[in-house]
């Protein structure tokens, strides 16, 4: 039975939509909170009732906690939905939430501690005989972690202990560079998670990233429901994930799914969690961390076993127990995920700013396109460029890929630069298409040869072409009656005249 | 007979478009049969040797160098500055080569909130050395010397915000 009347969702973007969503389906009324340059944002018209925030800064609107307890208690909300990012892994934040009486829809706040603390998960996990990779307890001073990682040996990993999302991590290949790094991402995991601290991981050279996705229950049953290939990914940033994973076959897979449900269990984990590992070329798998919530992939892991994790989410916080076991599960097909960041590919992944003039996602059979912005938005400097995920299905791994690529080609964003045209590439560039991608096939070759492919493209004389159409226009200054035949021939006119 | 032609230019490459009569138009020598319907003022349907694209533009900016357009066509961007044929055939007489100057400005690619400043005036870097820290949708972006250079001057202070474009730093190229 679900006993949440009233969700409030302490987010914004696309997974405040995409939770919304989920309650409008359950009948639970959803209350949205907005920082001032939100009012117009989509996630604030998706819901029933809406909160302002009053502020503009991160620290005064999506991280203040007791802020928006307070509106979930004026709203009489029954429960808080922390989406992903902001407070979604701050165990003061759930602890807070529980201690006002409301319903928390995560993981209790002593299994954050535990396992958002990435050094303890770490070792929750050697204790429990789950292969970990060598790494460091946390610091916060530069020359002590140098220290440390010099013993260790480059090249070396920089990692947020408290959070994940690629926020603070960092590639270190020598001495000379380590201190500006640790600068660096101790000041962005301070800034993304509010703690600076970092810690140090062993580098493994051409990893797949596979992490499984586990739900488990107030009395401890555990399911999991396999595992996501997120292994294309720039600067540890993800960019496509898919299921099931190119690397992984069904010994392996059963294998994964039980480490992590015993390692969900001994850390005394409820509702939805991600236990991330890092695959070898020899089929060994590494234990990375936990992510205590729900994830920005999760909607590859809904289809194909057709759950909707956020339902199950809401049903597990209800103190409901798992209306199914592990046997239950099959998963069918094969699906895809494409995020489309507002970010320019060409121009090394900044974020590009600006007012989406066309929005036009791909609609088809099999195609899901989940959005946090609409034609229209202004997409400012305030957040997370994430405009929308793009999922593919298709009965064979091969059938998602050429699924998806259509669908890409048809998601028309004017106004901003976003990562379309690079996932396009990266989904017909051979390195996928066999899935030999690794971690770090962006960073170390496939970026360069983005840049240098396009000319070869079959849309590239369309794209000159196009452009010299519009310079003709200009010229003649004719104005475009609709509906009325409209080539060259008539501009032609204009141009002799 | 060629009713108008234009020189496109993509970076340093450059194409040669001339629509002729009868929708034929020359890319580069090559003929297409070319169909083009206005949607509205920014987007087209072009119907090239029978293949149907879908044509997005955007004008980026427009100045001196003429328009630069941003074209968009089946999840693909291209920036693109078609130039008149004749235009540029004036240009190319009257403008001289620009004297190569040795001072650059390092102008900010986005709005943003300038952090730390990572290169004092007098620091000399090399290509790829970090000058200052530009914050923008939660991201510190380092922003880097594009060669080795030294830099003169630090035109922001941290905590500053600043718009696309606006000047952050000028340096000296070796």
């Amino acid at each position: 039975m679900n006993r949440i009347k009233k969700l409030l969702v302490a987010n914004r973007g696309e997974i405040a939509v995409r939770v919304m969503n989920t309650c409008r389906d359950m009948g639970v009324r959803t209350a949205a909170v907005f920082a001032d340059p939100d009012r117009a944002s989509m996630h604030v018209q998706a819901a029933d009732e809406a909160y302002c925030l009053e502020g503009s800064k991160i620290a005064d609107t999506y991280l203040n906690g007791e802020k928006i307890v307070s509106i979930a208690k004026e709203a009489g909300a029954d429960a808080v939905h922390p989406g992903y990012g902001f407070l979604s892994e701050n165990a003061s934040f759930a602890r807070l939430v529980r201690n006002s009486g409301l319903i928390f829809v995560g993981p209790p706040p002593e299994a954050i501690d535990l396992l958002g603390d990435k050094t303890s998960a770490r070792s929750l996990a050697r204790k429990l005989g789950i292969p970990v990779l060598a790494g460091s307890h946390a610091f916060t001073d530069a020359s002590k972690a140098l220290k440390e990682a010099s013993s260790m040996g480059f090249p070396i990993l920089l990692k947020a202990a408290a959070g994940g999302g690629g926020k603070g991590m960092r590639l270190v290949e020598s001495e000379t560079e380590f201190p500006v790094a640790f600068g660096l991402s101790s000041s962005e995991a301070k800034n993304a998670f509010g703690d600076p601290r970092i810690y140090l991981e062993q580098f493994l050279s051409h990893p797949h990233h596979v992490e499984i996705q586990v739900l488990i229950d107030e009395k401890g049953n555990a399911v999991s429901l396999g595992e996501r290939d997120c292994s294309t990914q720039r600067r540890h940033q993800k960019m496509i994930e898919e299921s099931p994973s190119p690397v992984v076959g069904e010994e392996l897979r059963s294998k994964m799914n039980d480490e992590a449900a015993r390692l969900m269990k001994a850390a005394g984990y409820q509702n939805a969690g991600t236990v991330e590992f890092l695959v070898d070329k020899g089929g060994r798998f590494y234990f990375l961390e936990v992510n205590t919530r729900l994830q920005v992939e999760h909607p590859v892991t809904e289809a194909v076993t057709g759950l909707d994790l956020v339902k199950q989410q809401i049903f597990i916080a209800s103190k409901n127990d798992l209306a199914f076991r592990q046997e239950d599960i099959v998963r069918r097909g094969h699906a895809i995920e494409c995020r489309v960041y507002a970010e320019d590919p060409s121009e090394g992944f900044l974020p590009s700013v600006g007012t989406l003039r066309s929005f036009e996602p791909p609609l088809r059979p099999g195609v899901r396109v989940d959005m946090g912005a609409r034609a229209g938005d202004v997409v400012g400097v305030y957040y997370d460029p994430l405009l929308a995920k793009v999922i593919a299905w298709g009965g064979s791994r091969e059938e998602a890929i050429t699924k998806m690529i259509g669908a890409l080609d048809d998601f028309v964003v004017v106004g901003v630069q976003t990562t379309i045209p690079f996932c396009r590439f990266i989904l017909n560039h051979k390195a996928f298409t066999h899935g030999e991608q690794h971690t770090q096939s962006i960073d170390q070759s496939l970026m360069k040869q983005y840049l240098d492919h396009w000319e070869s493209d079959e849309a590239y004389p369309a794209a000159i072409i196009g452009s010299a159409l519009f310079a003709m226009r200009k010229k003649t200054g004719r104005p475009i009656a609709p509906f009325v035949p409209n080539n060259w021939k008539e501009m032609r006119k204009d141009l002799l005249r | 007979m060629t009713v108008a032609e234009f020189i496109i230019l993509n970076g340093k490459k450059s194409h040669k478009v001339s629509f002729l009569n009868d929708d034929r138009v020359l890319l580069d020598g090559k003929e297409y049969r070319a169909n083009v319907k206005m949607m509205d003022n920014d987007r087209c349907s072009l119907i090239l040797d029978n293949v149907v694209y879908r044509i997005d533009l955007v004008k980026l900016e427009e100045g001196e160098a003429g328009v630069e357009l941003e074209v968009i066509v089946k999840g693909r961007t291209l920036r693109l500055r078609p130039q008149d044929a004749r235009t540029q055939l004036l240009q190319s007489i009257t403008k001289a080569h620009a004297p190569s100057g040795d001072q650059t400005t390092v102008r900010a690619p986005m709005p943003g909130l300038v952090g730390r400043i990572l290169a004092v005036p007098g620091t000399h870097l090399g290509a790829g050395g970090g000058i200052l820290i530009l914050e923008a949708m939660k991201m510190e972006n380092e922003i880097t010397c594009p060669s080795a250079a030294t830099v003169k001057e630090i035109k922001v202070s941290p905590g500053q915000s600043v718009d696309k474009n606006q000047i952050l730093a000028i340096l000296s190229i070796d």
